[in-house]
């Protein structure tokens, strides 16, 4: 079983500035705050980059004011959680192993014995796919995903790793399980990798800076 | 007519990809490698700024034409990359280019708004 997750970056916090093509996780973020305007070519030319760019967004709707906090390097009241989503979206840039889909008429990837399949789907816009199930979940976000399993290989079973944060209070089993729903819905739509199962684990439990005053 | 410095055709075949529904974006081909090396040509002002998107590599079978692309919902990926690979497929055959081969990845997939 294989991971490209197996091996972490120099750092061990996660990708390097060149999975986003030479950007920075403040670059995009400004560039959020500026309404993706003027366009910057360069960013917009990215995958790296617009998948980044996509999961900012949601969690930007979430805890905008936590964002902000981070990202200029303050402290949030509830920092941790906030960093894993952020180191999250930033690995899950990557855009990883290549994996075959089938052409239409075969239903079978043409890419047996080849090494570059005619038409194929990255690990990381798998991951992106993923990820934007947190969309369908009020209050969930996504930290990491991980597909383990020899996805370039067509049909061979792959199991997805998703480690997820909930707001506090939320029922976690119900919650957990809308999500699993989603995702292999999605996946089932875009991608031909055979989901031999979902494992998500709650990481974090967060709680958005306009629930503190309501705490007890 | 060859993929072979032919600039146009490469051209025409980007923007038959751009056209083709559900195709939010064409990347530049070559991945990580190629864009870095592109970042670091802008950086000292060299980037060719007319290089055509799709790349044009070789393999044993002969030329290929390589291309990446980003999908929007409702889109499906696969379905959209069938079609782009069909519609660059079509083209190539039309310019008499027969024995090429077409590559199409999907590297992003834009979500609809929940």
């Amino acid at each position: 079983m294989t991971s490209e997750y197996d091996t972490p970056g120099p750092s061990g916090t996660g990708p390097q500035p060149d999975e986003l093509d030479g950007h920075t996780l403040d670059e995009l973020a400004d560039y959020l705050d500026r309404g993706r305007d003027p366009v910057d070519p360069s960013i917009e030319s990215s995958p790296g980059c617009r998948l980044t760019l996509d999961a900012l967004e949601r969690l930007r709707a979430l805890v905008p004011e936590l964002i902000e906090d981070d990202l200029r390097g303050e402290p949030a009241t509830d920092e941790s959680w906030v960093e894993r989503i952020l180191a999250g979206i930033q690995l899950d840039a990557r855009a990883g192993r290549s994996i075959p889909i089938p052409a239409a008429s075969s239903g079978s990837a043409d890419s047996v014995g080849c090494v570059e399949p005619a038409l194929a789907i990255t690990e990381g816009a798998v991951r992106g796919i993923v990820r934007a199930a947190e969309a369908a979940v009020p209050g969930v976000l996504v930290g990491r995903c991980r597909l383990d399993g020899e996805v370039t290989e067509p049909g061979a079973p792959i199991r997805i790793d998703v480690e997820i944060s909930v707001p506090y209070g939320a029922p976690m089993v119900p919650l957990a399980a809308r999500l699993r729903s989603e995702i292999r819905a999605r996946l089932r739509f875009h991608t031909p990798v055979n989901v031999a199962g979902i494992d998500i684990t709650v990481h974090d439990v967060s709680r958005p800076s306009s629930s503190r005053g309501d705490e007890r | 007519m060859s993929l072979d410095g032919d600039r146009a055709l490469l051209a025409e075949l980007e923007a038959a990809a751009r056209a083709t529904p559900g195709v939010s974006a064409v990347f530049p081909s070559g991945r990580r490698a190629g864009r870095l090396i592109g970042a670091g040509s802008r950086l000292l002002g060299v980037r060719d700024a007319e290089a055509p998107v799709v790349a044009r590599t070789r393999s044993p079978a002969g030329a290929r034409a390589e291309l990446e692309i980003g999908v929007a919902e409702p889109a499906s990926a696969m379905d959209c990359a069938r079609r782009v690979h069909a519609v660059l497929e079509d083209r190539l055959i039309r310019h008499g280019i027969g024995a090429a081969a077409v590559r199409v990845t999907v590297v992003q997939v834009e979500a609809r708004d929940a």
